[in-house]
């Protein structure tokens, strides 16, 4: 169709100067996912002139319930690819381009590259990158539009330097760990003997490294770690067999017999009911007539009997050994049925020998791989809302809203709030941020002290990249560069008043951007730059006493939760009305203290 | 053709299906997705509204649908429709939008009708007898009266219908249903611990529960036996009952309290469970009490099901006094074996109140599916009945001058809305609404009626995909019989960024 058509139509309910801004507009659109085909067809259909779309990932069965932009035929290819081919046909005269990238490390990215655009729309899965381009976007001043979806949850908000809430502005929650004697000898969750399988057992026998994420030492006894690293090393001894058919009969007697009757022998624990060796030929016999591959595949719905478990166990382990003795770097990976059915064989076993109960396959995915539920209808909600309001800020910011689609919305299925000034206590919000092009190799640290100590008071200033590298008692690296010390170009160095006044500077980020990349024939000396930055000043708060009251207690939102993995993290705490006071005197409360399965934290109404 | 496509799903291996479905599967779980797979829908319409609310319905899984439309596709039905492409020029609205629609997911099987939706209204009602949903799009009618008539018929026949609009920045859904019976509700939580009136069972193991006689052991003391012995020597020192009194249950507290020995975690669940011991479990929750007062009521078209169900649990509640126990027991802090023990302390409560009810059940003419048994049981606390009303209970066009100008905002413009829609989008007509004089209306009535003239029923992709976003949630809700559908109508303002819901 022509474009003067389309524009007409537009017109009719835009205005023609709105329609005109949007066709001149150019847009950044991070994320492919769910969200992220939803606002790309919005987009296109919007009229955008210019549309960038970046992705990293490869198009995945599991994605097709929602991301209608790709096919069957598509799985494995890269989503940005393919979903710039599908939208394009729907608009032939938007100029789409793909960028098959990670936001984060790419060296393209710069942020003389994100003032390119006139608008952000952040469509990501993961709280790492929608910091990253948070910031990116707050040293660029360019409006970033923010938006995520888990279930029937979903939030879309606006974010404008120095005006709005950023993405750090309300702190998230970290993934939970536990404590490593609970995961290894006195689990009592399935969620411990998920974690023993992912995180400890899989990795030990195929993975590269032992990750301790989800699992926290601090409260280990000594006792307990000299056990655990004995029986770590003697794991890896068994990885000198994994060529081997016997490979499978190994681990599972070292795993569940050996260690077991051990731990059943040393820890007279209080009133505690010991752990239950598994004896290798019982279960054999047991198992004798059952098919592993089969109850992986068939039995997904049901919690898996001893010898089912040992069937799979075996099957899995198989497949995973032919998989490792081909040079294949293994990962425990939800989607991937054999890592998959290795972890859940191996955790229902484990909560065999602990008296643990026990879940499906299918309810032990969702707990290994975090799995956020994911699906079209709010998707498709929030990618609306979320450009309509990317429209707004283009041609009538007063219009602009954050929107929330939560389970507190009562009568409302959206909760609409005007975007928040940002937190005075963030970070990110509050600092002051210069972007410097000099030459890191060149310059060195004493040089860059000595430019900021025009605005900042020497005595009391500290500078930190990754970690600290200067303050007044720590003077050691003035003489090494800023690229030795580990700055490098595309990054940030941050300085900070150290003083104990009452009234301090803010934080100044430095960003060094590429030399090339804004066209600069020779760098700048840092001694140069002008003009000098404005950082501005705030008043310490003195820390308040608790509260203490009696007569009251807090009982925490349910769908206060933490999530990593998803078409988005929706930051469930930013929910207006997060706790909900009890007074002791009523008779009932509506909300549950517990905290069920993410499955029981999605209602609408 | 189709019969091809039957094959190849069967032939493939099932992990596959779950795995495709595996993100949505979390939310409605297989009893869900098996609802939506057996159900087929009907598409009046094709415009963006109406295409936006089937895509969200095909991605899912929706078993069938067919698109009835009797247009052919011009030039400016492409602007803000994915659905149409430039191929689609000058053929059928219906044929060319299931093109498309189709290549959506293979799974789900779509078919087309090139009708008005009007046509099929006037002369053959009883077409819609075959779907599970009729999804109906205000502008494919010729008349708003058609629609009327088609919900009255519906509503009667107990088929659900689903009305969808979108104009300029504004748009509504509307849901017609004469009852749709729901066990899976979605609670926030299932966990029943029934301290208020514990069974015999569960005080023999709390009174049996040991002394702790080291630290650790203190602190592994489950909550619920913390505060049943709470409980059990307040009630034997107060001659009676459990508090009730304010200042008694600060007291109570007080007491439970002051079993903490540092820093106890058990302590702290016990104190933050108090408020579970007033409770009353044998009280029935007003929303119960109304159904079984209608599960008298008797009619070929209701659910036999489930008002088997709801005549069993009242046989059940009079017997018992209360509900069957459901079963669920929250995380607590506690030894393994304890909290199994526990656990299988409320199971086996659990299934000899299923037993029973299983047994009542049985009593009755209507066999019933164990699964739908034990679900209903587990439930049976949080069972929902949603009553709707037909489109002939909204208002009418004179209605516009009652409006006052008290009456909420989005109200005045739902019904200049629906006003505009009766009277066609005919100019003179609606011109008349757009003057104060005429028909005596307030000042931001009219303000509304301009806007909506300058629309011209034009839909805005943007707005469109929210309402078919909004629209299509709803539609899984009822077609899985889970979660609480919305009852009846929904209003979205895209430009002041508001929206608000009434049962009209
Ligand atoms: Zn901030």
């Amino acid at each position: 169709m022509s474009t003067t058509k389309r524009h007409s139509d537009l017109e009719r309910t835009f205005g023609k100067e709105a329609v005109a801004t949007i066709a001149s507009s150019h847009v950044l659109l991070v994320g492919a996912g769910g969200v992220g085909c939803e606002m790309l067809k919005n987009l296109v259909l919007l009229g955008f002139g210019k549309i960038t779309v970046l992705d990293l990932d490869t198009v995945d069965l599991s994605n097709l319930n929602r991301q209608f932009l790709f096919g069957h035929e598509h799985i494995k290819q890269p989503k940005s690819v393919v979903a710039r081919a599908t939208a394009q046909k729907f608009n032939p005269h938007v100029d789409i381009t793909s960028h098959l990238a990670n936001i984060i490390t790419d060296p393209k990215f710069t942020v003389s590259w994100y003032k390119g655009f006139d608008l952000v729309y952040n469509a990501l899965d993961n709280l790492e990158a929608r910091r990253h381009v948070n910031r990116m976007c707050l040293t660029a001043n360019v409006p970033l539009v923010e938006s995520g979806t888990t279930g029937f949850l979903g939030q879309t908000q606006v974010i404008l330097a120095g005006k709005t809430e950023c993405v750090d502005c309300v702190p998230k929650e970290t993934p939970k760990s536990f404590p490593i004697c609970t995961i290894r000898s006195t689990p009592s969750q399935p969620v411990h003997t998920v974690v023993w399988a992912k995180s400890f057992l899989f990795v030990q026998l195929f993975g590269n490294d032992l990750d301790l994420g989800e699992m926290d030492e601090s409260e280990a006894s000594k006792e307990e770690l000299n056990t655990l690293k004995k029986e770590t090393a003697e794991l890896l001894e068994l990885r000198d067999v994994i060529s081997k058919p016997e490979f499978g009969k190994n681990v599972f007697c070292k795993i569940f017999d050996v260690d077991i009757a051990r731990q059943a022998e040393h820890n007279v624990d209080n009133g505690r009911q010991k752990p239950d060796p598994q004896s290798w030929d019982e279960l054999e016999k047991l198992a004798k007539h059952l098919d592993g591959a089969h109850i992986a595949k068939s039995r997904a719905q049901n919690v898996w009997s001893r010898e089912e478990a040992f069937a799979v166990f075996l099957d899995a382990t198989k497949r995973l050994q032919t998989r490792f003795n081909n040079g294949e770097t293994l990962e425990f990976d939800k989607d991937d049925e054999d890592t998959l059915d290795f972890v859940v064989a191996a955790a229902t076993l484990f909560a065999t020998v602990h008296h643990v109960t026990t879940k499906s396959k299918f309810d032990l995915k969702q707990i290994a791989g975090n799995i956020i539920p994911a699906i079209a209808t709010t998707n498709a909600m929030i990618a609306a809302l979320a450009v309509q309001q990317g429209v707004w800020q283009l041609t009538s910011p007063e219009r602009a809203r954050d929107y929330y689609i939560s389970r507190r919305g009562g009568d409302r299925f959206f909760t609409v709030t005007k975007p928040a000034p940002p937190s005075s206590s963030c970070v990110t919000s509050s600092a002051a941020r210069v972007v410097v092009m000099c030459d890191v190799d060149k310059t060195k640290l004493s040089d860059l002290v000595e430019w900021v100590s025009k605005f900042f008071p020497k005595e009391e200033l500290a500078v930190l990249s990754s970690q600290l590298i200067y303050d007044v008692d720590f003077d050691d690296n003035l003489e090494r560069t800023l690229a030795d010390l580990g700055v490098k170009e595309r990054s940030f160095v941050t300085i900070m008043d150290d003083s104990d006044d009452d009234i301090k500077l803010r934080n100044l980020e430095i960003y060094f951007e590429p030399r090339e990349s804004a066209g600069e024939a020779s760098s700048e000396k840092i001694s140069n730059i002008t003009p000098i930055p404005t950082v501005p000043t705030y008043t310490v708060e003195k820390p308040e006493e608790d509260d203490d009251d009696d007569d009251e207690l807090e009982v925490a939102d349910t769908s206060k939760r933490g999530f990593s993995e998803i078409d988005s993290v929706v930051i469930l705490d930013e929910e207006p009305s997060k706790v909900v006071k009890v007074d002791e005197g009523t008779d009932e409360v509506k909300k549950d203290v517990q905290v069920e399965d993410v499955e029981e934290v999605v209602l609408l109404d | 053709m189709h019969r091809d496509k039957r094959q190849r799903m069967s032939d493939s291996i099932p992990s596959q299906k779950d795995r495709k479905y595996d993100r949505q599967l979390r939310l409605w779980a297989a009893s869900g997705q098996r609802a939506l797979e057996d159900a087929s829908v009907c598409l009046l319409g094709s415009s963006p509204v109406a295409t936006e609310t089937m895509k969200n319905l095909i991605l899912p899984n929706v078993g069938s649908y067919t698109v009835v439309d009797g247009g052919n596709v011009t030039e400016d039905d492409l602007s803000a429709n994915f659905f149409f492409d430039s191929d689609s020029i000058g053929k059928s609205k219906a044929q060319s939008a299931s093109l498309l629609l189709n290549e959506l997911n293979k799974d789900s099987t779509g078919s087309y009708l090139d009708q008005k939706p009007s046509k099929i209204v006037a002369s053959n009602l009883s077409y819609f007898d075959q779907f599970s949903i009729i999804v109906a799009s205000v502008s494919s009618f010729d008349k708003y009266s058609d629609l009327e008539a088609l919900s009255e018929y519906l509503y009667s026949h107990y088929i659900p219908l689903v009305v969808i609009s979108s104009a300029g920045f504004y748009g509504y859904v509307r849901v017609v249903m004469k009852e749709l019976p729901i066990i899976d509700t979605h609670p926030d939580s299932l966990v029943d611990l029934r301290l208020d009136s514990p069974w015999p069972e569960l005080m023999e193991y709390v009174n049996n529960f040991p002394e702790p006689e080291t630290a650790a052991a203190r602190d592994h003391v489950p909550m619920i036996v913390l505060l049943l012995k709470t409980a059990d020597k307040w009630i034997k020192e107060h001659e009676g009952g459990l508090p009730t009194k304010r200042d008694e249950k600060l007291a109570f507290k007080k007491q439970v309290e002051a079993l903490r020995q540092g820093d106890s975690e058990n302590v702290d669940e016990a104190v933050a469970a108090v408020w579970r011991l007033y409770q009353k479990s044998n009280q029935v929750p007003s929303q119960i009490r109304d159904l079984f007062n209608l599960s008298a009521e008797d009619s070929t078209d209701r659910d036999p099901t489930f008002w088997t169900l709801v005549e069993a649990l009242k046989d059940f509640v009079a017997e018992t006094g209360t509900f069957p126990l459901s079963g669920t027991v929250p995380d607590f802090k506690a030894y393994t074996k304890d909290y199994v023990d526990i656990q299988r302390v409320y199971k086996d409560k659990a299934n000899k109140d299923l037993s029973r009810f299983k047994e009542i059940v049985a009593t009755k003419v209507v066999e019933v599916p164990e699964t739908v048994i034990e679900e209903f049981s587990k439930n049976s606390r949080f069972i929902h009945l949603a009553r709707g009303t037909s489109l002939t209970h909204d208002i009418s066009p004179e209605s516009l001058a009652q409006i006052t100008s008290e009456d909420d905002d989005l109200l005045k413009l739902y019904y200049v809305i629906r006003a505009s829609q009766m009277l066609g989008g005919k100019q003179d007509a609606f011109s008349i609404m757009t003057k104060t004089n005429e028909l005596g209306v307030t000042a931001d009535v009219v303000e509304y009626s301009q806007e909506v003239a300058r629309y011209e029923g034009r839909e805005l992709h943007n707005i469109s995909s929210v309402i078919g976003g909004v629209a299509s949630q709803e539609i899984v809700k009822i077609l899985a019989k889970q979660y609480v559908p919305l009852n009846n109508t929904v209003l979205f303002d895209g430009i002041g960024s508001k929206m608000e819901k009434w049962l009209l």
